[in-house]
């Protein structure tokens, strides 16, 4: 293999797979790349064996072949090349040699049959989603999902996609357990009823690759019995899927809460943020009490003081008086995008609804704490 | 083992072992007592309290009802039998507990190093106290006289240079008496003991030994060595000790228990009797896992380790645990996992005892599940808990354990007063 690439080109490529690839060494090969180069350019491809990602690069191929490389050391390497020209070599025994100006790398790489093949997922039915959209949904979901649960179906998204009226519907769902996040948005597509939970890396990475560049477009979609695929020009990657049943997540919807509040989302932040330096350490809890036009957030740590801070609202119901996490609550309101959020409640132990003003295709659940 | 905290300087060093004092305090018909003390007209009868159940037992008859030869353990035909006119009281354990705080107080005031032994009994090590206060006897004196000027209850002490031989001493002299065991009279006390008076030695040990021909403590310090670990492994070296009067057992300080203890909960029960039934088993295991959890969630603590300890017959003990990736603090989680552990061994012989504990604690953070079902499970165990602690253990419990309530004289640890053990 032999081949000249610009230095921001393949650098790209990259710091796209960094992600992917394996960091607790299960197995060695899997800390390493796949570099191919063919008549079209290089492609470089990594996998952790859930999930796998490609991506073809501009590059003048003189030569070409194939080597399995460790991908940190290579970015490493090219993250402080010197100048804008790279050429790289591969001789025998897998040696790979990296020259860049008066600088020369040789690294050990091992024969591509080494590496993992990444899963052949049919490309059909296919739906085309924008960036923008797909990105959304996942920021706004993807917060509450779950981390390392033994439940393990929480840690991915749900994702459900169901014909409507205006094209297809695409429901994306994250939980943990402790709060839920729902998000509806019509597509224009046409795909049978479906549901699928991906994996939450997955998700992170695909919404990595979405926030490198606005102005690259969606992606396709393609959903097989195991895999997703998600494709653009000159990128792929493929996620393995979670196999199970994903919790009854319509059931924990408050439909009956009565109690309603409208708070400007940046002040409501800020008082959260500010009440909460008090909150003790391990819970975080910070307690609301909504009263008549007021509504009064306040911590207590008996080792260190109190906070207490009031916000004046249109509130005429019922008092009432909940705790919660403050992080909980933090995640959601970072989440949220309109000026004027709601709150909905209904007593002290029970789910409360948070939504967008005026929006009802988003909905947040968080569960409150004793207090 | 011992514990380096503050109260080491406390300490007699391990050459002085032999010049210990400890006192053992028994308080005589606690129970009873207590409700005598709470009401005038229990007093100066015939009274006893019982188990809450219809075919009760007899927890703690007064001195008058034990003059009509009513024992603990009866049922309540058989006491009223032996006792016509005496007068049953439901357990209140509240009651007790908060009593047992007062005389923690009281025995505090004399030495830190209070071991509470049980609900009613404790062991003080004085051996630092003798210059202040006088010999061990004087001290038991003065003890017994605050105990009955504050709390108008009487108790029986046993004094002498280990745990092994006070516990004895108490039991020699009851009520109201103070024994001591000086090292001199030792040997003398023990020639003709029989084994079972020994705290520790059970029947089913004192069944072993008398098949061996060994009924008395002296007999059983007598007896060679090999010939007792060849039938009881390393607890044979015990026995030999213990009929010898050997105990190097420290009286370990409340302050000293906490700090083991907060690092984990745990239960234990001692069966009624061997038991190689695994469906037996499991179904203690349950009634040890609902205590469990209950003190958990009493605590605010949740934990990630699992741990089943179980001593066979012939007292050789054992434990397994497991970690969880989601730390519990529900009797079921608890009993799912201990339950697991039970499968996985295969049992040589019947079980004796059965213990669970749940360690690697950490503050529970007092959040509400989102899903129903864990919702309700977490309300149904803290409706369940609220119950159970106004009305007493096992008021509500699962339907497995029903049948088996009866088992009352397994008095939950959950009396213990003071800091976290009050849970």
């Amino acid at each position: 293999m032999k081949l000249k690439i610009k230095k921001d080109e393949i650098l790209k490529g990259l710091q796209r797979i960094q992600g992917v690839v394996d960091k607790k060494n299960t197995m060695p090969i899997l800390s390493n790349m796949l570099l191919v180069a063919d008549g079209k350019g290089v492609e470089i491809i990594a996998t952790d064996l859930e999930i796998g990602l490609r991506g073809r690069y501009t590059a003048e191929v003189e030569k070409p072949g194939a080597v399995a490389v460790s991908a940190k050391k290579m970015f490493e390497i090219v993250r402080e090349l010197p100048e804008e020209d790279i050429q790289i070599r591969v001789d025998e025994g897998n040696w790979v040699k990296i020259v860049s100006g008066h600088s020369q790398f040789k690294l050990v790489g091992l024969p591509k049959e080494e590496y993992p093949s990444m899963p052949d997922v049919a490309e059909e039915g296919m739906i085309a989603m924008d960036g923008d959209t797909l990105r959304d949904m996942i920021k706004k979901t993807l917060y509450a999902a779950g981390e390392n649960d033994a439940r393990y179906v929480l840690n991915g998204l749900f994702v459900h996609l169901s014909p409507s009226k205006g094209g297809l519907n695409i429901r994306m769902v994250g939980t943990d357990g402790h709060r839920l996040s729902m998000i509806d948005r019509i597509v224009d597509a046409k795909h049978k009823e479906e549901s699928v939970i991906i994996p939450k890396k997955a998700m992170m990475e695909l919404r990595r690759l979405l926030e490198e560049d606005s102005s690259q477009g969606g992606f396709q979609i393609g959903l097989s019995k195991n895999h997703a695929l998600f494709k653009r020009d000159g990128l792929v990657m493929v996620s393995k899927l979670i196999d199970g049943n994903y919790p009854n997540y319509q059931q924990v919807l408050p439909t009956q809460n009565t109690k309603k509040v409208s708070v400007s989302k940046d002040i409501f932040t800020h008082a959260v943020k500010r009440v909460s330096i008090l909150s003790k350490e391990k819970t975080n809890a910070v307690k609301l009490q909504l009263e008549k036009d007021t509504l009064l957030l306040s911590t207590n740590n008996p080792e260190v003081g109190e906070a207490n801070e009031e916000l004046s609202i249109d509130y005429k119901g019922e008092s009432i008086s909940i705790g919660f996490n403050s992080r909980y609550l933090m995640d959601v309101l970072m989440a949220m995008d309109k000026e004027t959020i709601t709150l909905e409640l209904n007593d002290s132990l029970s789910p409360c609804l948070v939504k967008e003003e005026g929006n009802d295709d988003y909905k947040c659940v968080v569960m409150p704490m004793r207090v | 083992m011992p514990v380096e905290t503050s109260y080491s300087a406390l300490r007699t060093p391990h050459s002085a072992l032999s010049m210990r004092s400890i006192l053992h305090i028994d308080m005589n018909a606690f129970f009873a007592s207590v409700e005598q003390r709470a009401d005038p007209k229990l007093r100066d009868r015939p009274m006893a309290v019982g188990g809450s159940s219809q075919r009760g037992i007899i927890l703690s008859p007064s001195y008058e009802a034990r003059a009509f030869g009513v024992k603990t353990g009866m049922q309540y035909h058989e006491a009223r039998k032996k006792c016509p006119d005496i007068v049953l009281v439901p357990a209140s354990p509240g009651k007790y507990s908060s009593a047992c705080k007062e005389l923690i107080t009281i025995w505090e005031r004399f030495t830190p190093l209070v071991e509470l032994f049980s609900i009613d009994e404790a062991f003080l090590d004085v051996t630092g106290c003798k210059s202040l206060m006088g010999d061990p006897v004087q001290i038991a004196v003065r003890l017994k006289n605050e105990i009955w000027e504050i709390m108008g209850l009487t108790c029986s002490v046993g004094i002498a240079r280990n745990k092994l031989l006070a516990k004895l001493g108490s039991d020699m002299l009851k009520p109201d008496g103070i024994v001591l065991i000086s090292p001199g009279d030792e040997e003398e006390v023990l020639e003709d003991l029989p084994v079972k008076e020994l705290c520790g030695i059970g029947p089913s040990l004192t069944q072993q030994l008398s098949a061996m021909g060994i009924t008395t403590c002296g007999k059983l310090g007598r007896t060679p060595l090999a010939k007792l670990t060849a039938r009881f492994g390393i607890l044979g070296e015990r026995l030999r000790e213990m009929g010898q009067g050997i105990d190097d057992d420290p009286v370990v300080s409340r302050a000293e228990q906490d700090e083991e203890e907060a690092k984990s909960v745990g239960h234990s029960m001692t069966l009624d009797k061997d038991c190689g039934d695994i469906d037996m088993i499991q179904r203690h295991l349950l009634q040890l896992c609902e205590k469990v959890g209950r003190r958990l969630r009493r605590g605010g603590y949740i934990g990630h380790t699992v741990s089943l300890t179980l001593r066979y017959a012939d007292f050789h003990t054992f434990s397994r645990q497991q970690r969880l990736p989601r730390p519990v603090d529900h009797e079921l989680d608890i009993f799912a996992t201990a339950s697991s552990i039970l499968t996985r061994i295969s049992l040589d012989q019947p079980i004796r005892l059965v213990g669970v504990s749940v360690s690697g604690l950490e503050k529970q953070m007092s959040q509400v599940p989102l899903f129903t079902d864990e919702r309700k499970r977490k309300f149904t165990a803290e409706a369940m808990d609220d119950i159970n602690d106004r009305y007493g253990d096992f008021t509500v419990t699962w339907g497995t354990l029903a049948e088996r309530y009866h088992h009352e004289r397994v008095i939950s640890p959950a009396w213990r007063p003071g800091g976290d053990r009050e849970y």
